[in-house]
């Protein structure tokens, strides 16, 4: 597919927030967004001292959730660990992570083709569960003003492994994940908002001069939208094999560079080379004993994977080839998600549901029990056409509602949407234009299907308004195969 | 002035026990007990330095309140109008808390430790927040930014440490009960050398919210009294568990108080390594006297072994500072406490200036010194020569804990508190690794996990001795029942302080 000389190793290490109520560790709300500077906070997630980390089984149990649908391991014992750097977005000094012990382990996701097949599979190191820092807001003058709404709000890290083998499989694949977790219903992950953020990984790996050169690994960092992540990783894999190529210092350096993304120049900036690994002094959180999720009723993973709910691929597999595009737009929306299973499940096509879905979102969001079938009845019979209906959809269900006592076909009828059908009138309206078009006729019979839709509409129109479009079309080729 | 007694005693001198009682029959009220405390504090502790801060007339408005309730016959129990003080590491949102540290000088937190909730829902009377080594960082209380506390059996020598301010304020009447904390034996060491009684409990058995942190894994709170029975009382209300502290235990907290029994059939186990070598022999004879006076009363002595019990104390010097390097981190002149930026704002300071000065200026040098030897046994490279092997060397420690008891069939171990008497200040304080050896024979109960306390048990140049008390996890019960015991045959407990005689 590339015509270039390299290629991609990448691994993604995705960050999101969790929507739960309240913080990881003590009871605030969970606002990060859209409050007053330091107003949701208190003295845990303060840090002050003497205060003590509880953790909030909400987030516990949402990333328990995060890990079943991505079939990860999920251990019998977690652990929490603190990792330490000074900075003031962090009021204790240090984050309370997962280091060795993460609530999930392993676990993958598939990349689909439009047809719902199975195109790639990234595999996943872990999905652990950790605290949020807060935000520094840096004034004029040299002054910084911290916000520390956001410090101690739940975050997951979904770990990859490294492999993605192309900027555009990698932005899929961060686009198809935050699908999940919202599918999953853990987190809104808007990227605009910080609640799903991402950090890149890449290497490049080449033949020359007959050996395989895999340069030493870049991670950029705050790659915060999709379209970022597409392009950072063709920008840095690019000035990897240039820098190789022109001799320089990635020849002979074997550590991790780190690096951030500047979303206004596209450019990657680095940052420093990390001497080994960034020492975090990791140790065991002593304010929190470990945890065995399977030892609790409200955490077991053999009773939480129960409650999971179907996960966008499984729905593609089944309607992908059916439903086509609609499909995706669908998935994006736990609400049309929802409608679209319901409808199905009451009996509706797939096709039908997603296009109604998208035509007529109103009126499904207000319907009432039995509504929509009635309505769909209405259609199939050829009662009423759903052109009519979707003009007419607001009156049409203003006055549907009006009454406990109204049905679908009384509004209908009230409407002036009821489709009359009258045989003996389209019966002599179908001989007048047979007789009128014989060009058209014989067409027909030589192959041209295609010419009915001509016919049924001269039908239509003689029949003028007393006849069904699909009734009309059976007599019409009835009639023609006479 | 004529002075008020009870039992002949002057009120300053009365127990838990005698206190309530007292207060019951109304022979005095708690605001007089309480005017008696602070006055007695005001005289004396100028001598002791056992006071950081004394909040006077919070103590009055709690003893007044006190009154009333008793007035109107809505008393909430034993402690209800008791006097008391609280070592300075408990967050109270009506007074500073210092942990003796020119950090947090004048910090007051905006919340309330359980503890201190717990003894303020009991009606106890807050006298005031009483002396430790900064950040509880020390056997001697030398380490305090607000200086040394005195022993009140001889000024020249230290109260002990951490709970120095404590054990000295109880050694010295100026409280009725104390509150201390404990993580290397500082409840029970300085409760030795003031001869007064102090309790270690099980870790988890009491909540450690709003304790300022020394090392997480290891730190309790618990009772400073003058008697075994007193710290049954206080250690009732203590107990239990707090949905704000994620360690604290769910187990049932019986009535102490009504399980201190006899010593009936008490077994006593006396693990051999806690004696000779390195422990002062007049010291020994004392200890072992205690032991030999029980099992004339009626007790079983056996000699066990606790061969692992003993390198405690180089796994302690690994945990602790590993998790005091962690827990001080916050202390960075960002937020709250000393900042070198509110002290010097003409100056133009970058990020790390602010965290290398404030932390420099605002910390202590032995506080420094266990950040550096933390940060030191964590980093990459040296984590699992020192910290691993140190976790590992707890796992075996509470494993011989956890089996001697039943394996030797014995409620107790009794052994002594420290090598030697209460020593002269100024000492060990240059020498860490003298003052560190100190805590030999207190760690491994925090090692383990186990509930120690320090009983009064005899007097070497004039200076008290402790017999320590060593329970299984959980056996509270056991170790006040065998202290209870102690003290219902012996009179050290009865000793006064020469400061008083």
């Amino acid at each position: 597919m590339s015509s270039l000389p390299y290629r991609y190793i990448v691994g993604l290490e995705v960050h999101a927030e969790l929507n739960t109520e309240t913080k990881m560790f003590c009871r605030c709300v969970n606002k990060p967004f859209g409050s007053e500077p330091n107003t949701n906070v208190c003295p845990v997630c303060l840090g002050l001292p003497g205060t003590l980390p509880v953790p909030n089984r909400e987030a516990v149990k949402k990333t328990i959730l995060v890990g079943l649908a991505l079939e990860s391991t999920i251990p019998k014992i977690s652990k929490w660990d603190r990792k330490h750097y000074f900075y003031p977005d962090s009021p204790k000094a240090y984050q309370i992570s997962q280091s060795d012990m993460p609530l999930c382990v392993g676990g993958h996701l598939d990349l689909l083709a439009p047809d719902g097949s199975v195109e790639s599979t990234v595999r996943f190191e872990r999905v652990h569960l950790e605290e949020d820092a807060g935000k520094l807001q840096h004034a004029a003058g040299g002054v910084s003003h911290v916000d520390l709404n956001r410090a101690g709000v739940p975050l997951i890290e979904m770990v990859s492994k490294p492999d993605l083998t192309s900027p555009e499989q990698a932005r899929r694949f961060l686009q198809e994940l935050r699908l999940l977790v919202r599918a999953v219903g853990v987190s809104d992950a808007d990227m605009e908002k910080g609640q799903m953020r991402c950090d890149v990984n890449i290497n490049i790996a080449f033949e020359h001069e007959g050996t395989t050169i895999k340069t030493p690994i870049t991670e950029v960092k705050n790659v915060n939208s999709t379209r970022a992540v597409e392009r950072s990783i063709a920008t840095e894999a690019q000035r990897q094999y240039d820098e190789w190529m022109a001799d320089g210092p990635i020849r002979t350096r074997t550590n991790k560079l780190t690096s951030g993304w500047d979303e206004d120049t596209n450019e990657v900036k680095i940052q420093r080379a990390k001497e080994g690994a960034n020492d975090y002094r990791y140790f065991p959180e002593p304010d929190i004993p470990p945890v065995a999720v399977y030892e609790l009723a409200d955490l077991n993973p053999k009773t939480l994977v129960k409650t999971l709910p179907e996960l966008p691929n499984s729905i593609r597999k089944q309607y992908a080839k059916e439903v086509g595009a609609d499909l995706e737009s669908i998935l994006s929306d736990r609400e049309e998600i929802e409608y679209f299973k319901q409808y199905i499940a009451e009996g509706m096509p797939a096709k039908v549901v997603a296009n109604w879905i998208k035509q007529v979102p109103d009126f499904l969001s207000v319907a009432q029990d039995g509504d929509v079938l009635a309505v769909y009845g209405l259609i199939k019979s050829g009662d009423m056409s759903f052109s009519a209906f979707k003009e007419k959809v607001a009156q049409f269900t203003a006055d549907l509602h009006s009454s406990r006592e109204r049905t679908a076909k009384d509004t209908a009828q009230t409407l002036g949407l009821l489709q009359v059908h009258d045989e003996n009138v389209v019966q002599s309206a179908i001989a007048e234009v047979i007789a009128a078009n014989p060009q058209a006729v014989a067409d027909y019979k030589s192959g041209n299907e295609r010419i009915i839709g001509f016919i049924v509409g001269q039908v239509m129109k003689k029949a003028a308004g007393k006849a069904q479009p699909a009734h009309v079309q059976e007599a019409v080729k009835a009639e023609l195969a006479k | 002035m004529s002075v008020k007694t009870y039992v002949n005693k002057p009120l300053n001198e009365l127990t838990i026990e005698e206190t309530a009682k007292g207060l019951a029959e109304a022979v005095f009220t708690s605001r007089e007990i309480t005017e008696v405390c602070l006055e007695h504090i005001e005289r004396h502790d100028g001598e002791i330095n056992s006071f950081v801060t004394i909040t006077a007339d919070l103590a009055r408005s709690q003893a007044d309140a006190s009154d009333a309730r008793r007035a109107s016959g809505k008393t909430l129990g034993i402690l209800d109008g008791v006097p008391y003080n609280l070592k300075d590491v408990f967050a109270t949102d009506d007074s500073p808390t210092t942990a003796s540290s020119h950090m947090l000088e004048g910090w007051v937190a905006p919340y309330n430790a359980t503890t201190y909730r717990n003894l303020r829902d009991a009606g106890a009377v807050l006298l005031g927040k009483t002396n430790t080594d900064e950040f509880t960082m020390g056997t001697s209380s030398e380490t305090s930014y607000f200086g040394v506390s005195r022993n009140p059996w001889n000024p020249e020598h230290v109260a002990g440490g951490s709970s120095g301010g404590p054990a000295a304020s109880i050694a010295a009447h100026m409280s009725i009960f104390s509150i201390g904390t404990d993580t290397g034996g500082s409840i029970r060491l300085p409760a030795a050398f003031c001869g007064v009684t102090g309790l270690k409990p099980t870790y988890g058995r009491v909540s450690r919210f709003g304790e300022i942190a020394m090392a997480s894994s290891l730190d309790q709170t618990g009772p400073i009294t003058k008697t075994v029975r007193d710290t049954a009382i206080v250690l009732e209300v203590l107990a239990g568990n707090d949905p704000l502290d994620a360690t604290s235990s769910s187990e049932v907290v019986p009535v102490y108080s009504k399980e201190l029994g006899d010593i009936k059939g008490l077994r006593i186990g006396v693990p051999k390594e806690f004696f000779g070598e390195g422990v002062r022999p007049e010291l020994e004879t004392v200890v072992r006297t205690a032991i030999a006076d029980l099992e004339k009363a009626g007790a079983t002595v056996v000699e066990v072994s606790l061969p692992a019990a003993i390198h405690s104390l180089a796994a302690y010097y690994i945990i602790a500072p590993a998790e005091v390097s962690s827990n001080m981190s916050r202390y960075d002149g960002i937020r709250y406490g000393y900042s070198v930026e509110r002290e010097e704002s003409k100056e133009n300071h970058t990020l790390y200036d602010i965290y290398a000065k404030s932390r420099a200026h605002g910390l202590g040098s032995e506080v420094k010194r266990r950040i550096m030897l933390g940060n030191h046994v964590l980093s990459s490279g040296y984590y699992d020569a020192y910290y691993t092997k140190a976790e590992q060397v707890r796992a075996v420690v509470r494993e011989e804990f956890e089996n001697i008891f039943k394996t030797e069939n014995i409620d107790v171990l009794m052994a002594p508190i420290s090598p030697n008497i209460a020593f002269k200040v100024g000492e060990k304080i240059n020498d860490p690794l003298a003052m560190y050896k100190e805590d030999v024979l207190t760690v491994p109960v925090n090692i383990s996990g186990t509930p120690g306390m320090s009983v009064p048990c005899g007097i070497v140049d004039d200076l008290p001795v402790g017999l320590q008390i060593i329970g299984p996890r959980f056996g509270e019960i056991a170790v006040l029942r065998a202290g209870a015991a102690f003290q219902s045959i012996t009179n050290h407990h009865l000793q006064k302080a020469n400061l008083l005689s």
